[in-house]
Order: C-alpha cells, then structure tokens, then sequence
C-alpha cells in the first residue's frame, strides 16, 4: 500500500507530456558518461523514484527543462516504486551538462523475501549526464 | 539521397507517426494494406529439403515505412514449411548476415560484441525432436560466411507418441544473439498436419497463419547493435549510447494490415507470438474466439473466450466467425508483464473486414484426444524447484535461474529419459517470466499453490509474478541429449535466463531415479 501512495503523490504532481518525435533516452545506465545527441531531438532521463524524488540541480546553457512526468513502477527496481521523467530539448550544438540530484533517500526494505538477492537497488546519488550534440549523423 | 537516407527519412515517418497518443493508437483504423499469407514449402513423399537463408533485406511494412531488418530466404517473417507426423526435414542454415544498426555517431568498424551480434543458429521450437548435433542443437554457433546442415526427425505413429498437429516455428537461437535476431523479425512458422485438421468444424474453416513480430528499430529503421535497457514510456528500451527508437507489430510483415472475412464465415486463426518481449493480450472486437489448440497441441474441445494472452514464443490456435459488415479491431490490449512503468500500451494488429454474402459456418466443439503420460509412466519420480530472479539496475541487466547466470560449461540437471517429473517454478520477480523447455512439453498443475485442472499442454508458460508455478512433465523416452530451458523474454535469455539439461536414456546398472539425478530439491 505504502508504494502505491508515494507513486499516487508523485504522479499527482507533474502532468503527462505528449511527444510528436522519439527522444534519446536515458536512465542510470549513462550516469556520468558524455553522450552524442542529434541537434534538436528531444533527450529524456528516466531515474528510478520513491521514495527519492528527483530534482534537475543545473543544465548547461543549452539545454531547457520542457516537462517532466512520473510512471507507478513498483516493484520493478527495489528500493523505489515509480519511474521520474524528465525532457529536455537541445537546441544548439554546444555541450550540456545535465546534473539532476535526488532528495531523500532510496527505500530500504524493497528486496525480496526481506533481502536483496541479485536484485539491484535505485540509486540515490546525484545523476550527471553530458550532452555532445552533433549536426550531422555518420553515413 | 542515397540508400540509406531514403531509408532514414521513411523510418523516421513511422518514428513520429507511431508516437500517437494511446486514444488514437486504439481506434480501428479506417483501412489497412492488404493481409499477406506467407510463401509455403510442403513435404514431399515424407521429405521436406530446403535451405535458410538468413541476410539483411530491405522490408517494406506498409505503402510509406521500410526498414532494415533481417530475413530467411528474403521474406519476413520466414517460409511456412508443412509436415506431418514422421516426415523428414532438412535444412541448410546460411548465415550471410552484415553488420548494421551502429550507433549514428560510432567512429570506426563494428566491435567484436557487435560483430556477434550476427552470429547465430537455429532452433524448431516445439518439435520433440533430438537436440543432438547436426539436429536442433542451440549450442552450435554459425558466423557471417559460414553454414550448417540440420535434419529432424518429427516423431510418427510408430513412436506411440506422434508429434501433435498444430502450430510450431522456427527462430534464431544463439546465446547472446536471440533477441537482437527476434527484433529483427527472425522467425517463420512450421505446421505439422494431423487428426485435427479433419475435425469438420474446422475443416471447414479458412486458415490463416499469422507470425506476430516486434521490431525494435532506430531511426534508420535498423535494430540497434547496441547494449539495450528497459524504460518507461511508449518503447520499452533504450541503448548505450542512446538512439531514438520506435517498436513496431507487424502481422506477417505488415503493418496493420486488413484482414477479410465474410458474416457468418468460420477461420481458423493460427497465431504465434514470435517478439521477443511483448505478451499479447489478444481480443477481436465484436467476436469471440473459440480457441482449439495451445503451443501446437490440440484441445479435446473448443474453448470460447473473449481475451487470449500469448507471451513470447507461445502460439494458439482459434476459430472466429464472421460478424456483421463492418471493420473490427485485431488489438493486443494494454497488459502488465511488470515491464517498469506498468502496462505495456494497448496497440491495433490489424482490422477484421467483414463483408460479401452471408455464410453459416459451423463452430467447434469436440475435438480430438490430446496425448497423455503413459499410464506405466505417470508415477512422479522426481521434483525440483527452479527460481527465476532479474537485476534491472546494471548494465547489462542480469537475469538468472537458480542464482547462476548460464554457462554452456555446465549441467544444471540431469533427467531420465521416459520418466516423470513435477518442477516447481518460483517467480521472484515482478516481471512475467514465460519458461520454455526444449523437446518435451509439459502440463501445468498448479499455479500459486492452485489445482488449474486443465489437462492443457504448453511448450512455454507465463509465470504469474512473484509467484509459482507446478509443472508435470514426461519426458519421452526416444529423445535424449544436452538442451536448454530458459525465459523465453529474450533479452533475459540473451543476459543469462537459461540452464542445461541434460535427458539421458541408458540408466547404469544399480542406479535409478532420484534425487542424486536431479540435483533440485
């Protein structure tokens, strides 16, 4: 019940956000990394949620936060129930840093069978990801 | 504009086109390309010889998209061959693949990982035939320039136990390269003709056979040759480095197509769930389904439902009816597989037309006896339990059965040949895992705990999430060798979902079945 609660909250607080075009997306798996983008296609960060919530700290100058959204995910990542989305455009062929940090801490008790077996765990460390854009894709 | 602009540009139509909101996605659409039957190979006189040739080709899925995908024999999905019990089939796998699907921005030639990504092999799922070399062995591997010969021997009547008429197929099997070769819609279907094809009612019946593919595509409309990882959203995975991407399903290679039908005319509906990801919640508006046949093996009567669920690999087979004039959505209905960010979305397969002179064609009911454990050999000599847990949260993801990831160096169990066994499946997970096992089939007799009193036969099972599932298997006595079972969500095999087993026949003197021969509690 408790997650379905903290993912009631979450999703409660940020409308959903059509998109006409596929994004580049990425989630903890590119944390810390430089990552080449296409001028002018919409970039997304996906991070696993609650009980952190995540909050966009800096973006370099050429990128704009242009909305965010959460999914109920429970279960699926222990230590958190939903998934926080958030879109960002790129207009411009300068590098952005994108450095989003969390609030609270990842949930503790989440594994299965009250341990974490192989499972992994929702971080809860600040996410950083660079932004490379490039004009021109390789033929 | 060269080749791969124009193929650029017309993926990138479907990148946008197929990003409607969930509403829109549902709505019958007001037409579609035509259906599209498959090319057809038949045995001849008890013998079927072909080859499988297997190259990338350009593959028109409506009037406005193509992509770069992957065929056998250059048609996607693969020929439908026609068997019966006790023919021989032979093939000659030829690998004639190209690397494709880089990342737009990779500097230089593919990597070695990228490059295996090409190898492959092949595996007739559901055919109780030898895993043996020079058969359906998954462990063989098949690089870009080389080939390998296959023979299968189906099981006949002087068997006792004959393969069961219905719906089998064939797809690529290679660890590590399964579901980059299933997303490139590698697969075709295997027919195996019998008693329930003279049923009348279904005699009666136009057959359809449809191959249900998923296609993970990046821009260029190529599967990208990249490490992928599960997301939220309308496409279910994203790569590193990251690549715009759009999933798409097409019914024997095309998109939506328009399926016809008169009112009142009976079709039997022969469909397999060949993507390598998504679980099918299947409904046609408007009609029931009158489901015949599960994983190849028939029914002894007809079953009507409204929703039939197929997970990857899994296959049905049902008799519709005409309804009235008019257009009805063919919908794999939104459905929870615990993918992160819950249910995967609602998409239209394809449209039902219904339209011309009315018929009354007749509906199923009895159908044929379904095989049985031999009566000498139901007593359960052994039992094992198999747990399944994932790990989302690195990269790649990680999925095991029993703690272990696979390892072609290992035997995780040992079963007699002509003997019986109960597995207990334990799900730790919230994702459904679909277990298949090679060669035999099996009958599922409790699910969490419960009887299902259903006599069913499957090859490959949901696993219902966090919980358990009972299985009772015989495993024959004229096939043995080394195979495999494994999560049939072929991103998890690919990344460790899988385990040995080994199906001996000669028992050495003063041993028998037990425990000591399992290694499962």
């Amino acid at each position: 019940m408790r997650w379905l609660i903290l993912a009631i909250g979450l999703l409660a607080a940020s409308p959903v956000l059509a998109q006409d075009v596929r994004p580049f997306v990425f989630t903890h798996a590119h944390n810390n990394t430089v990552q080449p983008v296409a001028v002018g296609v919409p970039v997304q960060v996906q991070l696993p949620a609650g009980p952190v919530r995540w909050k966009v700290d800096s973006i370099g100058q050429n990128a704009e936060l242009t909305g965010s959204t959460v999914f109920a995910s429970p279960g699926r990542v222990p230590g958190s129930v939903a998934v926080q989305v958030f879109d960002f455009r790129v207009p411009g062929t300068e590098r952005a840093v994108i450095v989003i940090l969390p609030t609270g801490k990842a949930g503790r008790d989440m594994g299965h069978d009250g341990h974490d077996g192989i499972h992994g765990r929702a971080f809860d460390a600040p996410f950083t990801l660079t932004l490379k854009p490039l004009g021109a894709k390789a033929q | 504009m060269n080749r791969r602009e124009f193929l650029g540009s017309s993926a990138a139509v479907a990148l946008t086109m197929a990003h409607a909101p969930r509403a829109a996605s549902a709505a019958v659409p007001e037409s579609g390309p035509q259906y599209r039957a498959l090319p057809e190979e038949r045995s001849v006189s008890g013998n079927l010889n072909t080859k499988l040739r297997m190259a990338p080709v350009t593959w028109k899925l409506n009037d406005k998209i193509s992509v770069e995908v992957a065929a056998y024999n250059d048609t996607v999905p693969g020929t439908l061959y026609r068997l019966r019990p006790g023919d021989n089939l032979r093939w000659t796998l030829i690998n004639d693949m190209e690397p494709a699907g880089l990342p737009p921005f990779q500097q230089g030639s593919p990597t070695p990982a990228q490059k295996a990504l090409d190898y492959t092999n092949v595996h007739t799922h559901g055919l109780q035939v030898s895993p043996g070399e020079g058969h359906d062995n998954v462990y063989a591997v098949v690089k870009p320039g080389e080939r390998l010969d296959y023979s299968y021997k189906i099981p006949g009547p002087e068997t006792g136990r004959p393969q069961p008429p219905g719906l089998y197929w064939y797809h690529p099997h290679k660890h590590g390269s399964t579901s980059h070769q299933g997303w490139q819609g590698l697969s075709g279907p295997i027919v195996i003709e019998g008693d329930i094809d003279e049923v009348p009612e279904v005699a009666a019946a136009r057959e359809r056979v449809m191959v249900l593919n998923e296609m993970l595509l990046n821009e260029a409309g190529e599967v990208p040759s990249a490490v992928i990882v599960p997301t939220v959203g309308p496409v279910p995975f994203t790569s590193v480095p990251s690549m715009p991407m759009d999933i798409l399903f097409p019914i024997n290679g095309v998109l939506q197509p328009d399926i016809d039908i008169r009112p009142g005319e009976t079709q039997r509906w022969r469909v397999l769930a060949a993507g390598p990801h998504r679980f099918f919640k299947l409904q046609l508006d408007g009609h029931s389904l009158w489901q015949i046949s599960q994983d190849g093996v028939p029914l002894a009567r007809a079953r009507e439902v409204q929703t039939l669920v197929l997970a990857p690999g899994q296959r049905a087979e049902f008799i519709i009816k005409g309804g009235p004039p008019g257009r009805y959505a063919f919908r794999a209905l939104a459905y929870d597989q615990g993918h992160p960010g819950g249910p995967r979305p609602e998409k239209v397969l394809g449209t039902l037309v219904s339209g011309g002179e009315h018929m009354d064609g007749p509906l199923p009911g009895k159908l044929v006896q379904p095989p049985e454990i031999p009566e000498h050999a139901r007593k359960v000599v052994n039992t094992r339990t198999i747990t399944f847990e994932g790990n989302i949260s690195t990269v790649p993801v990680q999925f095991f059965l029993d703690g272990k990831p696979f390892s072609g160096s290992r035997v995780d169990q040992t079963v007699l040949a002509g003997t019986t066994e109960e597995w207990l499946l334990v799900n730790k997970d919230v994702f459904q895992h679909p277990f298949h096992i090679h060669v035999n089939p099996f009958q599922v007799i409790e699910v969490n705990g419960k009887p299902t009193c259903d006599d069913s036969w499957w090859d490959t099972f949901a696993l219902p999430p966090k919980g358990t599932a009972k299985l009772r298997m015989y495993f024959r006595p004229d096939v043995t060798g080394l195979t495999v079972y494994h999560c049939h969500i072929l991103p998890h095999e690919d990344n460790g979902m899988m385990a040995n087993i080994l199906i001996y026949g000669d028992l050495p003197s003063g041993f028998g079945p037990s425990h000591e021969h399992g290694g499962g509690k």
